[in-house]
């Protein structure tokens, strides 16, 4: 079995600013495939200020902590880089990072003044010991400590940090005078653990800022952020699209659905008809969805998805590079890119025959693309969503 | 009774086919009693030289540049005269 970390959050910025003062970052390091370090940084204030300076402390952080840096130093050169505010004279963003080396199971966390991280296992919030360390006195900065935290990860942990927008939402309201606090947040992530002990870390991380949004009565009063990292074993995908080049390939694309564990989507009109008519299944459209951009999908047993192909994937590759959906939409591409990011292992089998009506100097000139497509697609992935993505030409 | 087949593969969908889809809404209500939609996978006619899509069936006839809903319109009433 192949366990993995997934990691994922959701951020929504104060209410009537642009950009968020939240700054949230992943990686992996390029020399270990099991290690991911990711940050979360709060700036002073809101808007593009705030941007800045939560963007510089987590790219220094994340640097430094992949480069193996010591905590200490790694925070007090953090700190004395940060511009100091024209406005409160103080030179400030908090941040919380976390460490994480599957492969032997360890976990390290530093925190400098965000709320409290929550360890989540086996249902409960656990207790973990944290080590204070004094860092250099700094001129107008008040907090000179950091906690710091080592723990072995267990199968099914769940780290949760969130920014003060989270704790605070709702604060001043006749409902939540004090806001949401942290106890409000602990009882809210327990209460969804006990309906859906397998939630993903996306949904997890989403369902605590909508949340806090609607503490703050739908207009959020500070940038608002969750991220949850869930150690758990992998979800395998795989997505089929388009018919071999060599038609003698059609029995081999079949096998490989046929036998395929995880979750299945068949992308495209002629890929779904080799397979279901080699399978002898029906396929039926979907009617009832009626987008304007892309065909509707289709059901046959045995895919969990049947989407259209190059519209499909085009549509996919944009949601992925502008990391936005739109929540009421449910067309085969938001499907699919649903699909794509709750999944951790995707394989692509990409059959490379061309398509001759695709050709035709009338059409668009994407349909012709699949290829570019998917390599687009494949990118975003592993290098934005850190997803582990194997393609098979055939 | 029509028995009518619209074509949802790719080339159809982008020349005109996207319009289609509300065909039964502009229909009146007697000749939507007349009449079958049935929207179906690539029908695979644009790869077999049978014309140009949007294509659709009629009674097992093809239709070639059926490029939107008036169109298919016209096409309906033809065939029900």
């Amino acid at each position: 079995m192949e366990k993995i970390v997934e990691v994922d959050f959701c951020n929504v910025p104060k209410h009537l600013q642009k950009i968020s003062g939240d700054v949230f970052q992943k990686n992996i390091a390029p020399d270990n495939e099991g290690k991911v370090i990711c940050t979360l940084s709060d700036g002073l204030g809101s808007g593009v200020k705030a941007n800045v300076l939560a963007t510089l402390t987590t790219t220094m952080a994340q640097q430094f902590i992949m480069n193996n840096m010591d905590v200490k130093t790694a925070a007090n050169i953090i700190r004395s880089t940060l511009p100091i505010c024209s406005v409160r004279k103080i030179s400030y963003s908090t941040f919380t990072t976390v460490n994480i080396d599957s492969g032997i199971e360890l976990a390290k966390i530093i925190e400098f003044d965000n709320p409290p991280y929550l360890l989540i296992r086996n249902g409960m919030i656990m207790d973990v010991k944290k080590k204070r360390i004094e860092l250099k006195k700094q001129k107008n900065i008040t907090r000179n400590s950091l906690m710091y935290s080592k723990f072995r990860m267990q199968f099914g942990d769940r780290i949760v940090l969130f920014s003060d927008g989270v704790t605070q939402s709702g604060m001043g309201t006749k409902r939540l005078p004090l806001g949401w606090r942290l106890e409000g947040v602990k009882n809210f992530i327990l209460k969804i653990l006990e309906t859906k002990k397998d939630i993903s870390a996306r949904e997890m991380s989403s369902s605590v800022v909508k949340e806090a949004i609607k503490n703050d009565l739908f207009s959020p009063q500070d940038d608002i952020t969750c991220a949850v990292l869930y150690y758990r074993k992998a979800r395998e995908l795989l997505v089929i699209t388009g018919p071999p080049f060599d038609k003698s390939k059609d029995d081999y694309i079949v096998e490989r659905f046929k036998e395929f564990k995880g979750k299945k989507v068949i992308c495209g009109g002629t890929t779904a008809h080799v397979i279901s008519s080699k399978l002898n299944k029906h396929v039926k459209i979907n009617i009832s969805e009626r987008s304007t951009d892309v065909p509707p999908t289709s059901t046959m047993e045995g895919a969990d998805l049947v989407t259209e192909g190059i519209l499909t994937l085009n549509k996919v590759s944009k949601l992925l590079e502008f990391q936005t959906k739109n929540d009421s939409s449910s067309d085969g591409a938001t499907k699919l890119f649903d699909m794509l990011l709750n999944n951790d292992c995707i394989h692509f089998l990409v059959g490379t025959a061309v398509n001759e009506a695709h050709q035709d100097p009338n059409m668009p000139v994407e349909l012709g693309l699949r290829r570019i497509t998917v390599e687009k697609i494949v990118r975003f992935l592993r290098e934005v969503y850190l997803k582990k993505v194997f393609v098979e030409y055939v | 009774m029509l028995e009518v087949k619209i074509c949802t593969g790719t080339a159809c969908y982008v020349m005109g086919g996207s319009d289609l889809f509300f065909i039964e809404e502009k229909l009146s209500d007697e000749e939507r009693k007349k009449v079958k939609v049935e929207f179906v996978p690539c029908l695979g006619y644009c790869k077999s030289g049978k014309g140009k899509p949007p294509f659709v069936l009629v009674n097992g006839k093809v239709y070639e540049k059926v490029i939107d809903i008036d169109v298919l319109i016209e096409i309906l009433r033809e065939n029900m005269e």
